[in-house]
């Protein structure tokens, strides 16, 4: 193999030379057609599709995962290790320093205005741990430096991104090139996880019966909250939001379905200032009493808020002293050039150095690469320094080394490389701290080695190129102790503790999904109505009935206003505009919103499905023409088909529990609800024609049934009982009313009060089989088989108990979200 | 002087709440020119948590949290104290110019000296507004020093802006205060620091109260107080000396002093979070009653 060396640069290949490993690696690789290693690649992506932290259809740019991974030698990872946990040490002394005695700031090891300048230096944080580990997780970002060393260039200890990326990759190595992956000798991953997962069990203190942890993550539906539901899955800890959370007695307790549950730790992954809406940013998505619980020593957070100061880079400058200063040691891992403008003479010399440095601004976290800027703007961005020059600071991009990397063509090219390594640092004696450093990373590789070294984090949400780092080890590892791990973790999980907004999600998912399925129906059953009728006036009257159900189907509107039946263009206009509110892209948009907010309680499958029913949609022409509907058929028919799988795969992979619980509820009361709206549409008005009825049969799916027992003549009040009263239609409203009255039984209790027998929701769907249990259909239609006013007036009713119901789940069950008001006085 | 201080604040809300969460600094500070005799803070409904402790700048703060289900929530702080003169106007010539100010900042990194340092820069609720530098800058003047620039600058205020209640509420930014020159006297210690601080000078937010007399031969109106709100200016030798831009006049024995920080974000009285929206309705009722001693 070759691969051209850039000139001047370092290649990692000159480190592998020696080691049995990359000979080994490298035979193999040599042995391999193009095409081989042409499908190894393509099967890694897709296992880390399968994986799933990547579900994003309309996301260009993913994550690639290299089919060559990163070698570390043993005698080169012992020299890393013991820097990155000195590092982390150093970092752990430096906040416990700056949040108390400020000794840095007295001594002048760092001058104060750097850090009061700052907004990532939070005062109400001062003093907020007492114990000896501040900072118990640290992600630190490596490059190699003009000496060819390790050089350390970013801390991350506010949103460590990438944790659940190695753990990801590692596993699709596992699962894909088990003869590339097998012979080589490496460390594994999984003791690390391991002890993360003991650090979160053990929280503050070791004594608490319940060992609940949670993993804080956000609201957005990114790349990063896919990675916090890979991670809270693998760590079998809950995935929580703000709203999850509340504060009593000094803790922090998880509403749940079964309660309030004490939460003794968080892997929190939001940033510093939005943590705790009482203490810091007002209107924030945290949590009220969560610095008040970490200060009380009842919550471990890992990290708790005020370390976003160590990412700011504001602390480049100084760390070689401050190691020297607290700790007594020389700084072991190189860190990156870096300069303070605020210094008059480190100021000139970024200005004369400034072609490969990086300028980053304090106050506002904006960083400019300056060798990107033009003389004009360089000259215009020095000004700006000189107005305040002690909030900038000036950071050297490390040369990088290159290593080989596979391209789509199974070919090796060089290219630059980056890598962030995880550590974890623990108090074992009273005051005694100790760091374990993960024996691996996460490597990112790409042509651009400046990109690389952005210090925001945008470079992980647009999708790179990943590296499996393989620290090599000299003793073999039998078993990967990652599959076992796993599986021990699988069986703890407990099922009781589903969180109020889950619930929520998966309710309104099932009503989406119902709805969704409701509307693609009757579309079709309009479709079908007027290509068999050659679109006759009679046809196209009918159609213009079940557009009418789909206008309504999706609209908060009350049912019992009359309105007039649309035009057939403008309906189907407004069904598929993608930016109409009660069209069908929006209850899509509603339905992966609903279902990616709880993303982990799905398997990969229905994620499977859902990509497919998301592309069948937006592949919908824009302006659909009703004169030419055999087109759209097929694409209804597809999505039909595509939700029905989806109903299958839950019931088949969903515990039995409440999670399918809910989500049943949502489908079945949404389908009541939808079904009386159909029946109004059709009966309520003037009677329908035979081809009307016969769609109505087919859309329900019960047209065999029909015919079995009345053969082939349509009878209003016959397909009313079928469809409304008949408990054994699995379409009828009077099914699903008996199927929630079982649900609503099923729910878990809320009231201890022995007095109160029968919930609001029991009480409610009772009523609603009463009512269905009174009906008299004879009375509802005269002798000519007209429906009567009353038939109307009796769906209204349904409809209205209904929605009593739906409100009623969601006050019992989901009222986490309350909005939270503040006020200020004075 | 002795005074009997109650501060007492109410929220009536429209619907039951339960849990609210509130963080208070109304414990007045034990000062050289200040003696807290006597301090206690009430919560009613009773609390399921009150906990206190001292933050970064060393003032008390509570951390309340109230549980039951409640439609009306009131915390009352009750405290007695004296406040002796402090003499500060005869101290006035002695102060040090920017020159020496500077100097001294840049070679001092002693507790106080940070403290004052962290007082020199914009904070969450005081931009450094190009035209707070605009007002100041006509001020100085060549061999003046700093509180002789304060004192201008009070004076400025004091004179140019117009006290108006119906103006502004605790959220309204300085430039709406600059931009229509009225406000109240939370509004004007603000304007004040972030005039201070566009020029160097370490300058910080003091919150508490003024003991208001009646006309002569009239009695004291119970609840007639208010909170109240002025500015300090770090001088090296002096430390720091308050200004009330309000009344012009340096704060003195009528000046009851709770909490001080960087801006009012830092030392709100009462700030609060519930669970459960609504409409709430907040009342403030503030006694400084003269003791004889």
């Amino acid at each position: 193999m070759s691969v051209s060396v850039m000139p001047q640069s370092i290649h990692e290949q000159q480190h592998w030379q020696d080691l049995p490993q990359w000979r080994q690696l490298l035979y193999w690789w040599q042995r391999q057609p193009a095409q081989r290693l042409q499908q190894l690649y393509s099967e890694l992506q897709h296992q880390l599709r399968e994986n799933g932290t990547t579900f994003d259809p309309w996301h260009q740019q993913q994550r690639q995962l290299d089919l060559m991974p990163w070698l570390i030698s043993e005698t080169q990872w012992q020299q890393l290790e013991a820097g990155i946990a000195q590092r982390h040490q150093l970092l752990n002394a430096i906040l416990h320093d700056l949040y108390g005695p400020q000794q840095l700031l007295q001594q002048q090891v760092i001058p104060p205005d750097v850090i009061f300048l700052n907004k990532d230096y939070l005062l109400p944080c001062a003093n907020l741990i007492d114990t000896a580990a501040w900072l118990p997780m640290l992600a630190t970002d490596v490059g190699r430096n003009s000496d060819g060393q390790f050089c350390a260039y970013s801390d991350n200890t506010q949103l460590p991104a990438g944790l659940g990326y190695v753990l990801e990759h590692r596993l699709a190595f596992n699962n894909t090139t088990t003869e590339l992956n097998s012979g080589v000798k490496k460390s594994q991953l999984a003791g690390f996880f391991r002890q993360l997962q003991q650090l979160l069990q053990q929280g503050c203190q070791s004594d608490n019966e319940h060992k609940l942890a949670g993993l804080l993550t956000h609201h957005k539906r990114d790349a990063a909250y896919f990675e916090h539901a890979f991670l809270a899955n693998y760590l079998d800890i809950a995935l929580v939001h703000g709203a999850d959370l509340m504060f009593k007695d000094s803790k922090l307790w998880l509403k749940t379905l079964s309660g309030l549950q004490p939460l003794q730790s968080l892997l929190r992954y939001l940033p510093d200032n939005s943590c705790d809406p009482l203490e810091l940013e007002p209107g924030s998505s945290g949590s009220a009493g969560l610095l008040q619980s970490i200060r009380q020593n009842q919550l471990l957070c890992v990290n708790p808020p005020g370390s976003a100061l160590l990412d700011s880079g504001a602390l480049l400058p100084f760390l070689s002293h401050c190691c020297e200063f607290l700790l007594q040691q020389p700084l072991l891992l190189p860190t990156v050039p870096a300069l303070w403008c605020g210094n008059a003479s480190q100021l000139a010399q970024a200005q004369t150095s400034s072609s490969d440095y990086c300028l980053q601004h304090l106050l506002s976290a904006q960083h400019w690469q300056l060798a990107d800027l033009t003389p004009a703007e360089l000259t215009a961005l020095w000004q700006q320094v000189a107005q305040q020059p002690a909030a900038y600071i000036a950071r050297q991009l490390l040369p990088l080394s290159q290593l080989p990397c596979c391209d789509k063509k199974g070919e090796l090219q060089p290219q630059a490389g980056v890598l962030r390594i995880f550590s974890l640092l623990t108090e074992r004696d009273v005051g005694q701290t100790e760091v374990a450093v993960m024996p691996g990373a996460l490597g990112r590789v790409s042509t651009h080695s400046h990109t690389l070294q952005r210090s925001d984090r945008a470079g992980f949400s647009a999708g790179f190129t990943a590296k499996d780092v393989w620290v090599l080890a000299n003793k073999a590892q039998a078993v990967s102790l990652l599959q076992s791990a796993k599986h021990q973790v699988t069986l703890s999980r407990q099922s009781g503790l589903l969180p109020s907004r889950v619930a929520d999600h998966l309710f309104w998912l099932g009503r989406y999904n119902e709805r969704l399925n409701l509307i693609c129906r009757a579309l079709r059953a309009a479709l079908t109505l007027l290509n068999n009728s050659d679109n006759s006036d009679s046809g196209q009257q009918d159609a213009r009935y079940l557009l009418s159900f789909c206008l309504r189907a999706n609209s908060s509107m009350d049912d019992g206003t009359e309105q007039s039946l649309p035009g057939l263009q403008p309906a189907l206009d407004k069904l598929f505009s993608a930016d109409n509110a009660t069209g069908v892209v929006a209850i899509l948009k509603n339905l992966l919103y609903n279902a990616q907010s709880v993303r982990e309680y799905f398997g990969e499958d229905t994620w499977y499905v859902l990509d497919k029913l998301q592309s069948a949609i937006y592949q919908w022409p824009a302006r659909p023409q009703w004169q030419q509907p055999a087109a759209l058929l097929r694409t209804l028919d597809e999505i039909v088909l595509l939700q029905t799988a989806i109903y299958g795969l839950n019931n088949e992979t969903m515990s039995r529990t409440q999670t399918l619980r809910f989500m049943d509820l949502g489908q079945h009361l949404e389908r009541a609800q939808q079904s009386c709206s159909l029946l109004q549409a059709v009966f309520a008005n003037t009677p329908p024609t035979d081809a009307l009825m016969e769609a109505l049969l087919r859309l329900a799916d019960t047209l065999m049934t029909y015919r079995r027992r009345y053969h082939t003549e349509l009878h209003p009040l016959a397909i009313m009982d079928l469809l409304l009263l008949d408990d054994s239609t699995p379409r009828s409203v009077s099914y699903q009313c008996a199927r929630l009255l079982r649900q609503t039984e099923k729910l878990p209790a809320l009231h201890n009060d022995a007095s109160v027998s029968l919930s609001r929701e029991q009480r409610l769907a009772m009523e609603l089989v009463a009512i269905l249990q009174q009906i008299d259909l004879q009375q509802l239609f005269d002798a000519q088989q007209h429906a009567l006013p009353g038939l109307s007036l009796l769906l209204h009713q349904l409809q209205q108990t209904l929605r009593q119901l739906s409100d009623s789940v969601t006050l019992s069950y989901f009222n986490h979200a309350d909005l939270s008001s503040q006020w200020q006085s004075f | 002087m002795k005074y009997q201080l109650i501060h007492q604040t109410e929220y009536r809300y429209a619907q039951t709440v339960a849990n609210s969460y509130n963080l208070a600094w109304l414990t007045p500070r034990q000062l050289p020119y200040q003696q807290v005799e006597h301090c206690s803070l009430s919560v009613n409904p009773a609390p399921s948590l009150i906990q206190q402790r001292s933050d970064s700048f060393g003032n008390t703060q509570h951390f309340i949290h109230v549980q039951p289900p409640h439609k009306q929530l009131s915390v009352t702080s009750r405290s007695t104290l004296q406040v002796r003169p402090r003499h500060n106007i005869l101290k006035i010539r002695d102060a040090t110019d920017c020159n020496g100010l500077f100097a001294h900042l840049r070679q001092h990194t002693d507790a106080t000296t940070l403290d004052s340092l962290l007082c020199q820069h914009a904070s969450r609720m005081i931009p450094l507004l190009p035209a707070a530098k605009a007002l100041i800058m006509p001020l100085m003047q060549p061999g003046q020093n700093i509180l002789q620039l304060a004192q201008a600058l009070n004076q400025l205020i004091f004179t140019e802006f117009q006290y108006d209640p119906e103006f502004s509420t605790v959220v309204t930014p300085l430039s709406e205060v600059l931009a229509h020159k009225r406000g109240v006297c939370q509004d004007f210690a603000q304007l004040a620091i972030s005039c201070l601080r566009c020029v160097g000078i370490p300058a910080r937010y003091v919150s508490g109260y003024l003991e208001t007399r009646p006309p002569e031969g009239q009695p004291r109106l119970v609840g007639a107080d208010a909170s109240h709100a002025w500015f300090a200016v770090f001088e090296p030798t002096l430390g720091w000396i308050d200004f009330d831009p309000t009344n012009n006049i340096l704060a003195d024995e009528q000046h009851l002093t709770l909490a001080w920080g960087r801006d009012y974000a830092d030392v709100v009285p009462l700030k609060g979070i519930l669970h459960g929206n609504g409409e709430h309705q907040l009342s403030v009722a503030v006694d400084v009653v003269p003791l004889a001693e």
